[in-house]
C-alpha cells in the first residue's frame, strides 16, 4: 500500500496525545479519520460491508456505523478488520489501533450524557472538534451563542416537567460547550440568523436584551461572523426545516458534515452530493444576509425596539 | 437525495452561477478545498487530465504568495497590502502571512466574485492591532478599486499591490499595462507590485491546449504570456531578485534537493523607484 493519507496525519491525532489538535478534537476527531481509513481499507480488499462482516464476526451495521465515526469502537473488532482487509504492517497496525484507542477515550460531555439525547451526542462530538462550523438558524439563536438567560427560557419549554437541578445542569452543558468560541485555537463560526429569532422573545423582554447585547458583544471575536438575514428577504429553501449546520474538521483529508434539526431530532448527511447542496443553500442565504452596514447597527436598532 | 443528478438541486442565483466554473472555485478545487460546486470539478479534473502539472501549479502560486508576502512585510517593511483576485479563503491567506510577520498590517481584499467576497468577509478577519477590509471591485476598473481602498489604506505610505491569479483574465497588454501604470501611479516610491501569469515555457501546447479548455468551459477568459511580456508590463518599476521567474524559484526555501522544478505559473515582484 503506497502512504495512506492517515498515516500522515499529525502526530496530534494519532500520536501519544500531543497537545494542538488533541486538546479539542480528542475522541470525534479520531473517531473519523479511523472510520475513513477503515472505509478506504475495506474498499481497497475489494469487500462489501457484508462480506467484510462475514470474514470477521463484527456485524455490519456496526461496520457501516464505526466507517462514518458515529459508533462505538472496540478494539478487538477493529483488530479483526484490520486482518480481514490485510494490514500486516507492525507499525501500520499499532498506529490505526493508536487511533481507535483515542476514538474511544473520554470527552468532558460524557458526564452529562444523562442530558444528551442519542442523535445529538455525534454533533456535540463534531461541534467540538470542528475548525469550521457554518450554521443557519430561522429560530431560534444557535445554542454557542445564547447567554444562560435564554437558554433556561428555552430549555423550560422543551422539557415541561423538569426539575430545577436538571435545568440548571442542561444550561451548564450549553455554556461549556461554548468555551471553543474562546480558546486560543477558537473555533471559526460563520452564523445567519434568521431575523424572526431575534424579534421573538424566549421569556421577558428583559432576558432578549441580555441575549441581543451578547450578540452585539460577540461580533467583536474576530472568529465569530454574525449575519441578520431580514423580514424583507422573502421565504428560502432553509425555510423548510430546522437549523442547518455543515462542520468542517481540522484534518483537511476529512470531508464535511451536515445536520439538519428537526422536531425531536436530527439527520447526518455525508454523502458530497448532500454536501453540495447544503453548502450551496448556506452560501445564498449568506449573501442574502450580506449586510447594507455594521450588523452591530441592525442588532442595536433590534435591541431598541425589544 | 440521490447521488444521481449532481447539479439538478444546485439553482443558479444572480450571485452564484452553478452551470459554469469559475475561477476562484476551480483554483479551490485544485487546492484541495471543499467550497466548490460539481461544474468546477467536472472542468478541473478535465483539466488536470491535459495537464497533469496544474495541481503543483495552483499550490506553488499560494507558495509563491507565502514568500513574496513574507518578504514584503519582512524584509521590505510593507505594512499595507492591496490583495486584488483574493479567491476563495484558504490556508496562509495575505493577511495571515502578513499579519504574523507584523501584526499591524492592514489588508484589503478585492474581488468580482460576490461569492468569494462572502467568504472573505466572514474568514479572512484581521488581527485587532491590524485590519481588512473587504471591497466588491473589478480591476478593470483601478479608480473604483483605489477608491474603496483608500477607506482603509494611507496612500502617501507605501503599498505592496498583488495581482496573483487574476492577471491573466486581462486578456489585452495594452489594458493590463494601462491598469497596472493606473495603480503604481497612485502609490508613492517604495510600493511594491507581485504579479503571477501562466505560459508556455515550460509545458509549451499542453498549457496552451488547458488554457483553450478553460476558455470554453469556464468564465472569466483569460490568456498564457511569455516571461518577456509579463516584464514590459513591469516597465518603469525596479525587479526584485530573482525577477521574472517560475514561481517554484522565486526564492526558494532551501532544500537539499537542488532548484525546485520550474512550473508554467511565472511571477515577480517589483519595486516602484
Amino acid at each position: 500500500m503506497t502512504n495512506p493519507f492517515w498515516l500522515g496525519v499529525p502526530s496530534g491525532m494519532t500520536g501519544n496525545g500531543a497537545a494542538g489538535l488533541m486538546g479539542r478534537a480528542g475522541a470525534t476527531a479520531a473517531r473519523m479519520v479511523l472510520g475513513t481509513a477503515l472505509s478506504r481499507l475495506r474498499q481497497g480488499a475489494g469487500l462489501s460491508a457484508g462480506q467484510a462482516s462475514e470474514a470477521t464476526g463484527v456485524p455490519p451495521g456496526v461496520i457501516t456505523g464505526m466507517e462514518l465515526g458515529r459508533s462505538d469502537v472496540r478494539l478487538w473488532d477493529v483488530a479483526g478488520l484490520y486482518s480481514a482487509y490485510g494490514v500486516d504492517d507492525v507499525a501500520e497496525r499499532s498506529t490505526l489501533l493508536g487511533l481507535a484507542h483515542r476514538a474511544n477515550s473520554t470527552e468532558w460531555w460524557h458526564g452529562y450524557r444523562d442530558v444528551i439525547p442519542d442523535w445529538f451526542e455525534h454533533y456535540l462530538g463534531l461541534e467540538q472538534a470542528a475548525s469550521l462550523i457554518r450554521l443557519y438558524s430561522g429560530q431560534p439563536v444557535p445554542a454557542l451563542l445564547q447567554t444562560p438567560g435564554y437558554a433556561r427560557e428555552l430549555i423550560r419549554l422543551s422539557h415541561v416537567r423538569v426539575t430545577d437541578d436538571e435545568l440548571e445542569r442542561r444550561v451548564e452543558l450549553r455554556l461549556r460547550r461554548q468555551h471553543i468560541l474562546h480558546s486560543d485555537q477558537p473555533l471559526r463560526f460563520w452564523v445567519v440568523i434568521d431575523e424572526a429569532a431575534l424579534r421573538r422573545l424566549a421569556g421577558p423582554p428583559s432576558v432578549m436584551r441580555d441575549q441581543i447585547r451578547h450578540l452585539i458583544g460577540l461580533c467583536d471575536l474576530p472568529h465569530v461572523t454574525i449575519r441578520v438575514l431580514p423580514f424583507r428577504f422573502g421565504v428560502h429553501p432553509a425555510n423548510a426545516g430546522g437549523p442547518i449546520s455543515v462542520l468542517r474538521l481540522p484534518d483537511r483529508e476529512l470531508p464535511d458534515i451536515a445536520f439538519v434539526e428537526h422536531f425531536g431530532g436530527a439527520e447526518y448527511f455525508q454523502s458530497r452530493t448532500e454536501l453540495d447542496y447544503f453548502r450551496h443553500v448556506l452560501n445564498l442565504l449568506a449573501l442574502q444576509a450580506e449586510p447594507a452596514g455594521p450588523v452591530k447597527d441592525l442588532l442595536a436598532q433590534v435591541l431598541r425596539e425589544t | 437525495m440521490t447521488d444521481e443528478n449532481p447539479s439538478a438541486q444546485l439553482a443558479s442565483s444572480a450571485q452564484i452561477d452553478t452551470s459554469v466554473s469559475h475561477s476562484a472555485r476551480i483554483w479551490d478545487y485544485w487546492l484541495g478545498g471543499k467550497d466548490n460546486y460539481p461544474v468546477d470539478r467536472q472542468v478541473g479534473d478535465q483539466i488536470t487530465r491535459m495537464l497533469p502539472d496544474i495541481v503543483k501549479h495552483a499550490r506553488a502560486d499560494r507558495m509563491f504568495l507565502g514568500r513574496a508576502v513574507r518578504f514584503l512585510a519582512g524584509e521590505a517593511g510593507i505594512r499595507q497590502f492591496l490583495d486584488i483576485g483574493t479567491g476563495l479563503p484558504t490556508v496562509d491567506n495575505t493577511h495571515e502571512v502578513a499579519q504574523r510577520v507584523a501584526p499591524e498590517c492592514r489588508i484589503v481584499y478585492v474581488d468580482n466574485d460576490p461569492l468569494v467576497l462572502v467568504h472573505a468577509r466572514a474568514l479572512l478577519t484581521s488581527t485587532p492591532a491590524g485590519a481588512t477590509d473587504y471591497l466588491h471591485a473589478d480591476l478593470r476598473d483601478p479608480g473604483d478599486v483605489l477608491a474603496g481602498a483608500a477607506r482603509t489604506l494611507d496612500f502617501t505610505r507605501p503599498v505592496a499591490i498583488t495581482i496573483l491569479g487574476v492577471l491573466w483574465h486581462i486578456t489585452d497588454d495594452d489594458e493590463a499595462l494601462a491598469i497596472i501604470r493606473r495603480l503604481m501611479g497612485s502609490v508613492p516610491s517604495g510600493s511594491y507590485l507581485a504579479v503571477a501569469q501562466p505560459t508556455l515555457e515550460v509545458t509549451g501546447e499542453k498549457m496552451a491546449a488547458a488554457i483553450r479548455y478553460w476558455n470554453e468551459h469556464g468564465t472569466p477568459p483569460g490568456i498564457h504570456r511569455t516571461p518577456a511580456q509579463i516584464a514590459s508590463l513591469l516597465d518603469g518599476l525596479e525587479l526584485v531578485e530573482p525577477g521574472v521567474v517560475s514561481s517554484t524559484r522565486w526564492r526558494p526555501e532551501a532544500t537539499p534537493f537542488g532548484e525546485p522544478e520550474a512550473i508554467d505559473q511565472f511571477c515577480a515582484v517589483a519595486r516602484k523607484p
